[in-house]
């Protein structure tokens, strides 16, 4: 399965400030995607090291995205909604230069529509006019001779736009909102934030289950395999998200996703980014995570595997093998639990018998002691370890 | 009172010429424990040794780290120790309060919101004084009355806030909606962001709480 991780802008441990010194920082760390952020407008100067990005990302195997701005209103009024169309414009140009993969969009507030077909259809028709308009900014034969030093533009296929869940209530982009106009508009893929539909769904993504819904409800209803996420800690109330926080101090957690990942998700190409407070560090415990999940699939089959050769050679079935497998691994905690329970009454009454000197000892001394033999552990901080 | 066990950690100038340092002054003065991440010295921030501040050991027991908008502006050292101090900050669980002035050269107030907005995440308490509001409202395309909750739906900042030493009216965009109050006694915008930092941890984050925060800072004052 192609799983892609990275960081939403420049490391916030890269030393410089330029994309192009972000994705350096980015490969060193083991990542292979980003995504770069246009919060603001793009001044000219930027362009310089888009275009270094760009080709960077065409030489290597490294996976460029772009975010365009980070509010938009295209359900609002014909002003709202030009204004947005003309940031996107800026980003999708942008996009364009980095060789982006994926641009993704908000669609923002429903304004005077109701959730239903008439806001969704509503942005269907503005989301089918930027995939024209990318198509039409790429691959301009025109240009193709002042852009023969960036082959991509020519050769590459056009960045798909993203678009994105939202995390509040008053926001258009339910997963079926967007699942239903990414069906409808070719050229467009689902941008699934999941801090997003934790919160909306009042933290409904808690186990790997409830992933595998989630896909499975995407694979249904939009129909193809390719994904791109947004993965961060959220703290929510009332089916709305609050702020962002890094993962370890969310109810959001990564654990229950890499499990579905590495159990269930060989049919999807995905990139997955991280948007969290500690961009790079949280991608990496992503990526440590996901891991972890493989490894242990990886064992549960090479013993699956181990028992059916075992059971072949000793002519039985290979259930039958495993149950015999179990009832000696039953017998065997049995018997450790008998032992454990004399040890540790053994070593109860060594120490009653310390803790009895002890206060004999306090006593000769002449100082307080409560002599009640019971100890305390005191437990060792639990130290982050993320650099 | 009770700020005795408020901390807070800023990176302010070596001058002491900004508004952050002014806050953290104002803030030592009511009772809080206030560190400086550079020494007093001269000038501003672009010599500083970025290797010599200890961000972690200084930020693991603090309330809040202050920072402020136009630091980005002095250069890239700078710009690098105030991304990393909100990092660190949000590692070790202290909350980074983001100072948003007018900077000395109005035209790079774009270049410094936009590094503002860059970080978003990273910020719980966002204050505007009310200098840059009007600018700020210009490039987010609203008016200056909706800007502090437009700033908050889409950046989702637990805090934002301004005070209008004018009309002695200050303004708080949180979670649980707007509140609005007038505070008792004439301040300038320094010392009512002292008094809201340090009363906050104290009257707690919810509507009450923020409220208290916002409008006790008038008694702290009667005394001066």
């Amino acid at each position: 399965m192609p799983l892609r991780l990275g960081p939403a802008g420049v490391p916030l441990s890269c030393k410089g400030r330029t994309i192009v010194e972000g994705m350096d920082d980015i490969t060193v760390l083991g990542l292979d995607a980003m995504e770069v952020q246009t919060v603001r407008t793009i001044q000219p100067q930027h362009f310089d090291q888009y275009w270094q990005a760009g080709i960077l990302s065409w030489k290597s195997d490294f996976e460029m995205n772009m975010h365009g701005p980070y509010y938009a209103e295209l359900l609002g009024s014909k002003r709202e909604r030009n204004r947005t169309l003309s940031k996107m414009e800026t980003s999708l140009q942008a996009g364009k230069i980095i060789n982006a993969r994926h641009l993704t969009f908000h669609v923002g507030p429903y304004g005077e529509y109701v959730p239903g077909s008439e806001a969704n259809e509503q942005v269907a028709n503005v989301m089918a006019g930027v995939v024209d308009r990318v198509r039409e900014v790429w691959g301009d034969e025109e240009e193709e001779e002042d852009y023969a030093a960036f082959p991509w533009v020519q050769d590459a296929e056009p960045s798909l736009v993203g678009v994105e869940t939202s995390g509040r209530q008053d926001l258009w982009g339910t997963v079926e909102e967007v699942l239903e106009v990414c069906n409808h508009v070719e050229g467009t893929v689902p941008v699934l934030n999941m801090g997003h539909i934790h919160a909306r769904g009042h933290g409904r993504l808690r186990t790997s289950e409830d992933y595998a819904e989630l896909f499975d409800q995407a694979r249904e209803s939009f129909g193809g395999s390719t994904f791109y996420c947004h993965f961060a800690g959220v703290e929510h109330r009332m089916g709305n998200a609050l702020h962002y926080t890094q993962i370890k101090k969310s109810d959001l957690k990564f654990e229950p996703f890499a499990e579905y990942l590495a159990e269930e998700g060989d049919w999807m190409d995905i990139t997955i980014i991280s948007d969290s407070p500690l961009l790079e560090h949280d991608a990496m415990y992503m990526l440590q995570h996901y891991d972890k999940a493989r490894q242990r699939l990886l064992e549960i089959r090479a013993r699956d595997e181990r028992r059916v050769k075992l059971a072949a050679q000793q002519g039985i079935d290979p259930e039958e093998l495993r149950r015999k497998e179990e009832e000696a691994a039953a017998a065997r905690k049995a018997q450790l639990a008998e032992g454990g329970a004399v040890k540790p009454a053994k070593k109860a009454v060594a120490k009653g018998k310390k803790a009895v000197a002890k206060g004999k000892k306090a006593v000769a001394k002449g100082k307080s002691g409560d002599g009640s033999g019971m100890m305390s552990f005191k437990e060792d901080k639990d130290e982050d370890d993320v650099f | 009172m009770g700020s005795a066990s408020v901390r807070i950690f800023c990176l302010g100038r070596p001058d002491r010429r900004d508004l952050a340092s002014a806050v953290l002054s104002e803030a030592s003065a009511m009772g809080a424990e206030g560190y400086h991440a550079v020494p007093e010295g001269e000038g501003g921030l672009d010599s500083m040794d970025r290797a010599s501040v200890d961000w972690r050991g200084s930020l693991e027991s603090a309330n809040w780290l202050l920072n402020s908008s136009s630091t980005v502006l002095e250069g890239d050292g700078p710009r690098w120790a105030w991304g990393a101090s909100m990092s660190f900050a949000e590692i070790e669980g202290a909350n980074s309060a983001m100072l948003v002035e007018k900077p000395e050269d109005p035209e790079r107030m774009g270049e410094a919101w936009g590094a503002v907005i860059e970080r978003i995440r990273q910020i719980h308490l966002l204050f505007l004084e009310p200098g840059a509001l009007g600018s700020i409202a210009a490039m987010e395309g609203c008016s200056e009355g909706d800007l502090l909750g437009l700033v908050r739906e889409r950046g989702l900042v637990p805090l934002v806030c301004s005070y209008d030493p004018a009309s002695r009216t200050a303004r708080v965009e949180h979670p649980f909606g707007s509140t609005e109050v007038v505070t008792d006694c004439a301040m300038d915008v320094g010392t009512w962001l002292a008094a809201f930092m340090c009363e906050l941890p104290i009257s707690g984050r919810g509507a009450d709480g923020i409220g208290v925060a916002a409008k006790a800072c008038s008694s702290k004052f009667q005394h001066k």
